[in-house]
C-alpha cells in the first residue's frame, strides 16, 4: 500500500499552492425577507462578521457487553436559534433602523400583531434566506451558504460612551434564526450533492 | 436519471407552515369579555342590583357599594372593542372535554374481549373552569366576584329569565398572526360559555417579606359552552 508523503516539504508545497482560508475572505452578501431585500448591497459593506454555519448529527450511545456504540441520529444545526452579525453602525443608524423596523413586523408589541410571511402563515417562510459567500483570496466566488427560513430574533445595543468616549467606531449585533441551510458550489471542484437542493 | 430522492419533510412542513391555515398561533393572543345576562346596553347595573339585593341579607351584611361595582366592570375595563378585553384576566384554564369509556361483558367470556360502550362525559359532569384576575386597588375579585359568589349561594342557579338572571356569559376570543394587509390581528376562535356563575375564589396570603403581584384564580361553572370559528375570518 503506497503511504502518502506526509512531510514538511509536502507540507509546504500544498500549503504554497492551496494557500489557506483566511478571515476576511467571506462576505455576506444577501439578507432577503420575504423576497424583498432588508438590506442593499451598501449596507452589507458595513457588516463585520459572520460565521460559516455548523451541521451537527446528534450521536446517540448504544451499550452492548462493555462496549459504547456511537450511533448517528438525525440533525441539528447548532446555533440556528441564533445566528450573529456583527455590522458598523453609520451615522444615520439606518441599517439599524432598518433591521429594528423587521423586527416590530415580527411581533409589534404596540398592538399585539404579529407579522407573517406573503402567505399569511409563518414570517420564517422559505423565502426569507441570507446568502453567505466563501472566496479565494482572487475573490472568486468558492462556496455559496443561504440560510433558509431567517427571521430577526435580537437588533443588538449600541454601546456608546459619553463621558471617555475617544471616537471609536461603533457597531453592533443582530441575531438571526433560521431553519437550516443549503450550500452551493460555485467555484470549486468539490459537489454539493444535488439532493440537498 | 430518474429522481430516486423520497418526498422532502422539511420542504412540506416548511410550506405549510407558510400558509395561515396551518401557521403556528401566538398563544399570548387572547381577550376575555364577561357578559352578564342581566345587563342591558353593554352596562352591567342589571347584575349588581341583583348582588346588592342579596349580599344586604348576609348575616355579615357584606356590601360593596354599587358605585365600586361600577368600576369594575365597565367599558373602561372592559372596552367593547375587537382585540380588546377585561383588564384583569391574566389566564384562563379551558375546561377539556372526554368521555368514559366502560367496558361491557357476560360471565365466563373465556378469551372474548369485553365490549366497549360510551359512558358519562366526566368532566363535562362539573362543568367548570378557571380564570386568574390580577388584584387592583379596587379588587375585581374581593369587590365583585366575591360578593356575586355569596349572592349567588342566595339565590340559587334556578332560571328566572334573562333581566333577572345573576349568570353571566364569558366569551373568549383567541387571535392569531397577522394574515394579509386587511387583517392585522384575525380572530382564529371563540369561546362562549353560558350560564355562567362564579363559585370559587382562591384565598391570598398578605406577608413582609417581599412584593408581588397578586393574581386570584376564580372557579366558574356553567351551563353550556360553544365553540366557534369566525366563517369571514377562515375558509
Amino acid at each position: 500500500m503506497e503511504i502518502p508523503e506526509l512531510t514538511i516539504n509536502s507540507f509546504f508545497r500544498n500549503a504554497v499552492i492551496d494557500d489557506f482560508s483566511r478571515d476576511y475572505l467571506f462576505r455576506i452578501t444577501r439578507i432577503s425577507f420575504d423576497n424583498g431585500e432588508l438590506l442593499d448591497e451598501t449596507d452589507l459593506l458595513f457588516a463585520k462578521t459572520g460565521k460559516l454555519p455548523a451541521r451537527t448529527i446528534v450521536n446517540h450511545q448504544v451499550k452492548y457487553a462493555g462496549q459504547t456504540f456511537n450511533v448517528p441520529g438525525s440533525v441539528e444545526f447548532p446555533g440556528s436559534e441564533s445566528y450573529v452579525m456583527d455590522f458598523y453602525c453609520p451615522e444615520t443608524s439606518s441599517i439599524r433602523e432598518r433591521l429594528m423596523n423587521e423586527s416590530v413586523r415580527t411581533f409589534n408589541n404596540f398592538y399585539g400583531i404579529a407579522g407573517s410571511g406573503a402567505g399569511g402563515g409563518t414570517i420564517a417562510s422559505a423565502n426569507s434566506t441570507i446568502e453567505l459567500i466563501q472566496f479565494n483570496k482572487n475573490l472568486d466566488a468558492l462556496y455559496k451558504y443561504e440560510l433558509v427560513g431567517c427571521s430577526i430574533r435580537e437588533v443588538g445595543e449600541v454601546a456608546y460612551n459619553i463621558a471617555e468616549g475617544n471616537g471609536a467606531v461603533m457597531s453592533f449585533n443582530v441575531g438571526v434564526a433560521y431553519h437550516f441551510f443549503r450550500r452551493y458550489a460555485l467555484g470549486s471542484n468539490l459537489v454539493v450533492p444535488t439532493s440537498e437542493l | 436519471m430518474a429522481d430516486v430522492n423520497p418526498p422532502s419533510p422539511v420542504t412540506h412542513f416548511l410550506e405549510l407552515l407558510s400558509d395561515w391555515d396551518y401557521s403556528l398561533p401566538l398563544t399570548t393572543q387572547w381577550a376575555v369579555a364577561i357578559a352578564p345576562e342581566a345587563s342591558e346596553n353593554g352596562d352591567s347595573n342589571g347584575l349588581f342590583q341583583i348582588i346588592k339585593e342579596y349580599t344586604q341579607i348576609d348575616v355579615t351584611d357584606f356590601y360593596i357599594p354599587l358605585s365600586i361595582q361600577n368600576k369594575l366592570l365597565n367599558e373602561k375595563t372592559q372596552p367593547n372593542i375587537d382585540g380588546l378585553g377585561l383588564y384583569y384576566a391574566q389566564s384562563i384554564r379551558m375546561p377539556k372535554e372526554s368521555f368514559t369509556p366502560m367496558y361491557v361483558g357476560v360471565d365466563n367470556m373465556g378469551g372474548f374481549l369485553k365490549g366497549t360502550v360510551a359512558s358519562d362525559r366526566l368532566d363535562m359532569g362539573g362543568r367548570h373552569f378557571n380564570i386568574d384576575f390580577l388584584e387592583t386597588n379596587v379588587d375585581f375579585s374581593d369587590g365583585l366576584i366575591r360578593p356575586w359568589i355569596i349572592a349567588a349561594s342566595y339565590r340559587g342557579l334556578i332560571n328566572t329569565g334573562k333581566r333577572n338572571s345573576i349568570k353571566t356569559s364569558i366569551v373568549i376570543q383567541e387571535f392569531s398572526r397577522q394574515r394579509n394587509a386587511d387583517d392585522l390581528k384575525p380572530v382564529r376562535k371563540i369561546h362562549t360559555f353560558e350560564g355562567c356563575v362564579p363559585i370559587d375564589v382562591s384565598e391570598r396570603t398578605l406577608k413582609y417579606d417581599s412584593e408581588e403581584v397578586l393574581v386570584k384564580s376564580v372557579g366558574w361553572i356553567y351551563t353550556s359552552y360553544k365553540y366557534e370559528i369566525d366563517p369571514n375570518r377562515l375558509r
